[in-house]
C-alpha cells in the first residue's frame, strides 16, 4: 500500500520547510506547493489526503481554494494553518470547507497530531 | 448578501473573500498590517483608499501608541538577548539539559518564530528589525551548537581579541549560457551589497568579486546564503556592469519584500 500524500500549500518557503521538518517522523510522502495555483495544478495531477493550507498567498487565497475544493467534494482533508487566528476567521475557515485549524507560531508535534488525526479521518473516510 | 472582500498586501499575497466584521476583527487584533489593495470580486483589485469602508476598518492606532508597542517590544527583546547570553542553551529552549535533538529542535522552532523579521510589519522600525534579528541569529547560533555537541553547553566566551576580516566566499559557474553565483556571506560583511556604486543592494544588485569572462547582459541566477541564518536568497537577473579584472554587478530581477527585508538589515548590521 502505497504512503498518503500531504500536500503542504504555503509561500513562505522558510514555513514549508518546518512543517516538512515537523512530518519527517509521520509516514506520508510531502509534496509542497507555493501559490493557490499551483496548489490547485498539484491535486489536479494527483489528490492528496491532507491539506495543510495558508490562508495568504499570491493569486488564489487559502480561502478561494477552500470554497473550490468544497464545491468540488473532494475527499481531502484540509487543516489552515495561519497566524490569522481570530474567532470569525477560524469560523468561517470551518464553515468554507477546513476540517481543521492550526495556529501559527506552531510546535511541531502539534502539526504531526492534526496531520496524524487527519489522515486516520481521511483512511477512515475513504 | 454581505459584501465580501479580497485584501492583497504589497507582495500581492491576498486574503478573502471575507466580510468587513472579519476584517475588523483581524485588524483590532493587530493581523493585518500591509494591506496595499482591495476586491469585491477577487479579480479586480483597487488601491485601499479607494474603498473607504476597509480603510476606516483598518485604521490603526494612533501613531504613537504603535511607536510605544515597538519600542516596548525593542526593550523587551534586547533585555532577553542580554539574559540569555550566560545561559546554558537547554534554559534558553526551556527544555531540561537532558533533552534529545527532537525535542530541543521543536523547542527552538517554537521558540524562533517569535522573532522572525519576517513576521513584522513594514512600517517596523530598524530597531525592532535588528533585535528580532539579533535574537533569531542567537538562538540559531545556540541551536548548531546544540546539534553538533548533542547536548546543553554555556556559551563558549568570545575572545576580545581583533577580528579577523569577513571572509565571504563566491563561487560562479556556468550552466548553459547562464552563471550561477552561490555566495557565502560572513557575519559583518555586506560588501557585496555595498562596494559598487552602481551594482548595489539599493538597487537589488550585487558586485561579484571574480575574474570570470561574463558579458552585459548574461543571465544569472544567484544564491545567497547568510552566517547563522537559516534562510537562503535565490534569485534570477542579469549582469548588469562589468569591471574588467575585477568583477561584474548583477541586478537580481525578481526579489519580494521579504528577501529585501533580509538583505536591508544584514546591511545595517554590517554598518551598526
Amino acid at each position: 500500500m502505497s504512503t498518503p500524500d500531504v500536500l503542504i500549500v504555503d509561500d513562505d518557503r522558510l514555513l514549508r520547510t518546518m512543517l516538512k521538518d515537523a512530518l519527517a517522523d509521520v509516514p506520508c510522502t510531502v509534496r509542497e506547493a507555493d501559490s493557490g495555483d499551483a496548489a490547485l495544478a498539484a491535486v489536479a495531477e494527483k489528490k492528496p489526503a491532507v491539506m495543510l493550507l495558508d490562508l495568504i498567498m499570491p493569486g488564489k487565497s487559502g480561502l478561494d481554494l477552500l470554497k473550490t475544493f468544497s464545491a468540488q467534494k473532494l475527499p481531502m482533508r484540509i487543516v489552515v494553518i495561519s497566524s490569522l487566528d481570530t474567532e470569525s476567521l477560524v469560523q468561517q475557515a470551518l464553515s468554507d470547507g477546513a476540517h481543521g485549524f492550526l495556529s501559527k507560531p506552531f510546535h511541531p508535534l502539534d502539526v504531526q497530531n492534526v496531520v496524524r488525526a487527519a489522515l486516520e479521518a481521511a483512511e477512515a473516510g475513504s | 448578501m454581505t459584501t465580501q472582500y479580497w485584501l492583497a498586501d504589497s507582495e500581492a499575497r491576498v486574503l478573502g473573500p471575507v466580510s468587513i466584521d472579519v476584517v475588523r476583527d483581524l485588524a483590532m487584533r493587530g493581523k493585518l498590517n500591509d494591506v496595499r489593495a482591495v476586491s469585491r470580486d477577487g479579480r479586480q483589485f483597487v488601491p485601499l483608499r479607494e474603498v473607504p469602508e476597509i480603510q476606516q476598518a483598518l485604521a490603526p492606532p494612533q501613531g504613537d501608541e504603535v511607536a510605544r508597542a515597538q519600542y516596548d517590544a525593542t526593550r523587551q527583546i534586547r533585555e532577553w538577548l542580554e539574559s540569555v547570553k550566560e545561559r546554558p542553551t537547554h534554559e534558553i529552549l526551556r527544555v531540561p539539559s537532558t533533552a534529545s535533538k527532537e525535542a530541543a529542535r521543536a523547542a527552538f522552532f517554537n521558540l524562533v518564530h517569535r522573532y522572525l523579521p519576517s513576521r513584522l510589519p513594514p512600517e517596523a522600525t530598524p530597531e525592532l528589525r535588528l533585535a528580532c534579528e539579533d535574537a533569531f541569529m542567537i538562538l540559531a547560533e545556540r541551536m548548531v551548537e546544540f546539534e553538533k555537541r548533542g547536548r546543553s553547553t554555556p556559551p563558549a566566551v568570545a575572545p576580545k581579541a581583533a577580528q579577523p576580516l569577513p571572509n565571504t566566499s563566491a563561487s560562479v559557474t556556468w550552466r548553459g549560457g547562464m552563471i550561477h553565483v552561490k555566495l557565502s556571506l560572513s557575519r559583518g560583511d555586506a560588501r557585496p551589497f555595498t562596494m559598487d556604486p552602481e551594482s548595489n543592494w539599493k538597487g537589488d544588485a550585487i558586485f561579484v568579486v571574480s575574474g570570470e569572462k561574463v558579458m552585459v547582459g548574461t543571465p544569472a541566477e544567484v544564491t545567497l546564503s547568510f552566517e547563522g541564518h537559516v534562510t537562503q536568497i535565490h534569485a534570477t537577473g542579469r549582469v548588469i556592469g562589468v569591471t574588467p579584472s575585477v568583477g561584474f554587478g548583477v541586478k537580481m530581477l525578481d526579489l519580494g519584500e521579504h528577501q529585501r527585508s533580509i538583505i536591508r538589515t544584514w546591511v545595517a548590521r554590517s554598518q551598526a
